[in-house]
This record gives C-alpha cells, sequence and structure tokens, in this order.
C-alpha cells in the first residue's frame, strides 16, 4: 500500500523544525560570555575603531548629512556638547553592561546610545557597512537576563539571541555579495576590483601583487564564491567549523593587505564557538598563586 | 520560554532580517542599518578604468604650503569622496573644511587656502599606466 503523508503534516514538521532551529538550547553561560565580549568590544569601539567620531563635536553644521533614522526619528544633531556627553555615557553603561549587572536594563540604554554614536559617526559623507552583526548583538542581548559564566544549564532565550547573531553574520556575507552584483555586476569578480584597493590602501605585502593582475581576479571569484556560500556556516560540525576558520582566514589577509578589517562583525563571529568553555576566573585562579589557590 | 515569547521572538528575527534583505536589494546607504552592504562592491574596467585619490593642501597665514591628511579635516577619506559632489557644486564648502582644520588644531597657524586635488590612476590591461593630478576646487580667505 502507498504510504501517504498529508500536506498540513509536512507544514507542521517544517514549523517545528525552524522553530526548534531558531530557539536552540546552548548552556547560558555561552550567551553570558558573548555579552561580556560585545560589551567590552564597544568601549574598543568607541576609544580605538571610532575613536575620531569625536570630532564630529567640532565640526561646522553645514559638513552634517543626517541618516534616514536621524531625519524621520527624533534623534539629536551632533555638537560640542552632545558628542562628548553620549561618548562618556556609551563608556561608562558599556562598561558597567560588561559585568553582567542589570542585563536588560543597561542593555537597553548601550544598544540606544551605541545607533547615537553610529548616526554621529556615519553622517558626514560615509556609512561603514560592518555595524549589521554588532547591532542585532547589542538588540538581542538585553532578552537574555540574568545568566552567568559557567551557567550549564540549557536556556532557549540565549540560544535565540546567539542564533540572531549568527544569522546577521551570515547575511552580512551574503548580501554583500548581492550588493556586489547590484553596484558592481558581473564585472565585480571580471574587473580591476581589487587592484582598486592594491593602488589605493596596499601594505608592502599587497605591493607585488600589482604586477600580477590574474591573481587578483582569481581572488575576486574566490571571494564571491565564499560570501554566497557563507550560510553553510550555519552547518553544525565540521563544514560549519571549516566555514568559520576560512572567514578568519579572510578577515586577517584583508588586514595584512589591504589594511581593512571589519571589527565589528569579525567580533560576531564568536556568536559560532562554545563560549561556555572560557572560564576566565577559574583560568586565573589556577594561574596565579594567592589565598584562594590549593596548596 | 513561553510559546508567546516564542511568537514575538520569531516575529522580530523575520522583520530584521525582511528589512535588511530589503534595504540590500532597494535601499542605500542612508538607510543605515539596513542599506546594502557595499563593502568594495564597485569595480573599475581593467583597461581604460581609472582609480582616483584626493589629496589636500593648503596654505597657512604664515605663508606655508603644507600637506592635509583628511584626518586633519576631522573627516575620513572617505567621507571626503562622499562630500565631492557637494563640493563640485559648491566649491565655497572647502571653507568648511579650513574651520574644521581651525578648530581641530587651535594652536596650528589657520589656512588662508585651501585646494582639494584630484589624483587619476589610469589602468591598462589590469595594471598602473599613467598617473595624473587636477585640482577639483580651491577655496581662499580673501
Amino acid at each position: 500500500m502507498e504510504s501517504f503523508v498529508s500536506p498540513t503534516r509536512i507544514e507542521h514538521g517544517l514549523v517545528r523544525r525552524l522553530t526548534s532551529w531558531l530557539f536552540p538550547a546552548p548552556p547560558g553561560g555561552r550567551a553570558a560570555v558573548m555579552r561580556t565580549a560585545v560589551y567590552l568590544f564597544v568601549l574598543f569601539d568607541v576609544l580605538v575603531v571610532t575613536s575620531w567620531a569625536v570630532d564630529r563635536g567640532q565640526l561646522p553644521a553645514d559638513l552634517y548629512r543626517p541618516l534616514f533614522i536621524a531625519r524621520h526619528f527624533p534623534v539629536p544633531s551632533p555638537g560640542p556638547v552632545l558628542v562628548p556627553v553620549v561618548r562618556v555615557a556609551l563608556l561608562i553603561c558599556a562598561a558597567m553592561a560588561a559585568t553582567g549587572r542589570l542585563p536588560r536594563m543597561l542593555g537597553i540604554v548601550v544598544f540606544v546610545l551605541y545607533l547615537e554614536w553610529m548616526v554621529i559617526a556615519f553622517s558626514y559623507g560615509k556609512v561603514d557597512h560592518d555595524r549589521f552583526a554588532i547591532l542585532v548583538a547589542l538588540a538581542v542581548l538585553p532578552t537574555v537576563g540574568g545568566v552567568r559564566w559557567g551557567d550549564q544549564e540549557a536556556d532557549a532565550a540565549s540560544g535565540w539571541a546567539l542564533r540572531c547573531i549568527q544569522v546577521a553574520v551570515v547575511l552580512t556575507y551574503f548580501l554583500a555579495a548581492l550588493a556586489k552584483i547590484r553596484f558592481g555586476g558581473i564585472d565585480w569578480v571580471n574587473g580591476a576590483t581589487l587592484m582598486r584597493a592594491v593602488l589605493r590602501r596596499g601594505t608592502f605585502l599587497a605591493e607585488p601583487l600589482a604586477s600580477y593582475p590574474w591573481l587578483l581576479t582569481a581572488t575576486q571569484y574566490g571571494i564571491m564564491a565564499f560570501e554566497l556560500a557563507a550560510p553553510l556556516m550555519l552547518v553544525c560540525g565540521r563544514v560549519g567549523r571549516l566555514f568559520l576558520g576560512a572567514a578568519v582566514v579572510f578577515h586577517v589577509i584583508t588586514y595584512l593587505f589591504i589594511r581593512l578589517i571589519f571589527l565589528p562583525h569579525v567580533i560576531c563571529l564568536l556568536a559560532f564557538l562554545p563560549l561556555e568553555r572560557a572560564r576566565a576566573v577559574r583560568w586565573v585562579r589556577l594561574r596565579v598563586p594567592g589565598p584562594h589557590s590549593a596548596a | 520560554m513561553t510559546t508567546a515569547g516564542k511568537r514575538i521572538r520569531a516575529a522580530c528575527t523575520t522583520a530584521m532580517f525582511a528589512l535588511v534583505v530589503v534595504g540590500t536589494l532597494f535601499w542605500g546607504d542612508d538607510d543605515f542599518p539596513f542599506g546594502p552592504f557595499r563593502m568594495y562592491s564597485t569595480t573599475t574596467a581593467p583597461t581604460g578604468g581609472a582609480v582616483t585619490i584626493t589629496r589636500f593642501e593648503g596654505t597657512t597665514a604664515a605663508g606655508e604650503d603644507i600637506e592635509i591628511d583628511t584626518d586633519q579635516l576631522g573627516l575620513r577619506r572617505a567621507e571626503v569622496l562622499g562630500q565631492v559632489p557637494r563640493i563640485r557644486r559648491a566649491p565655497s564648502l572647502l571653507s568648511s573644511f579650513a574651520r574644521a582644520y581651525g578648530s581641530l588644531h587651535p594652536d596650528a597657524s589657520p589656512l588662508v587656502e585651501l585646494r582639494m586635488i584630484y589624483g587619476t590612476y589610469v589602468l591598462v590591461g589590469g595594471r598602473s599606466a599613467r598617473y595624473f593630478e587636477r585640482e577639483l576646487a580651491a577655496w581662499s580667505r580673501s
């Protein structure tokens, strides 16, 4: 007799599988470590990566070209008072949030302040394109609540937050490939795309490459293939790990050759790792002799 | 987690990711954070194509000609490029750059002239074959 599975049952099965994929249950400690890493990165971002944004307060107003969100939402314009105030408030709140205190309230405040910092930084003629994953991370981390480093208990709220960050990372690669097709067309892979980057901002490592245009063209094919295949990063096991490794290598090489690193995006790659195994306090106790160490 | 909690989270996930997909296909940089990820998404023709760079030269009140880095104007290189169409339409915008230089370097001799220069590499066979410069805009305090 022919077996028959009704379409509704298939649909239900699909929804169940999608739900369990979107809400995995890793140990709560994983999201706790991710939270610390992301908020510490916010400090590094404000002090180093986007440190130049503090000069915005001194710039004449006619150089300010507010982004859509700044024009349509009540976002204050950068000025000599606002910029340093946002900066200091963001540094204090991110430092407190990194400790895991008041995760929901501080998390929301950091998200809002960071978004304002982005508006200040990117409303002068250039938007950076490596911020999506970290903004998603800052938006979802407050929902995790009171998990702590070392928590081994399975936690679906942590699972969802980490899954969102993973998807944001993967989408950044995949949609970057679509943007290349949209703006550069098929010429992106065949043209002098990387040659332009090498001429403009190549390091001493990249200089010899200016004599080998074919090698740069081949690399363009490689980058496009890598980005289009990025959803494989979400596959469990060896394929996913291999792809994660490839992503790290890609960012390191890009930095060494054209001094370009998408750090806010790179930090979000941590969401793919079993971070709950990180035990900073235990690591320190085992290595630093003191009253708490075993005799 | 409750079913309602799951539903709300699933809806947020869908909305967030739908926006960024729409942004990639139809929107631009202005729609941050949902605009397209267009880092290095444009290209240059290997033959006949041109790679351009922008640099600034200034003359101080002390009569000294100096090379000015875009950082010294409070802007990043790409931001200057982003403002180029506006500078073309209204070269007087360079006076704002000169003022920015003044407020960021209160101890330096102020600028009395500022010139924006476009350098162009012309490519042949994917390699740089020729380089030339021209002045895109100039401002002088008068």
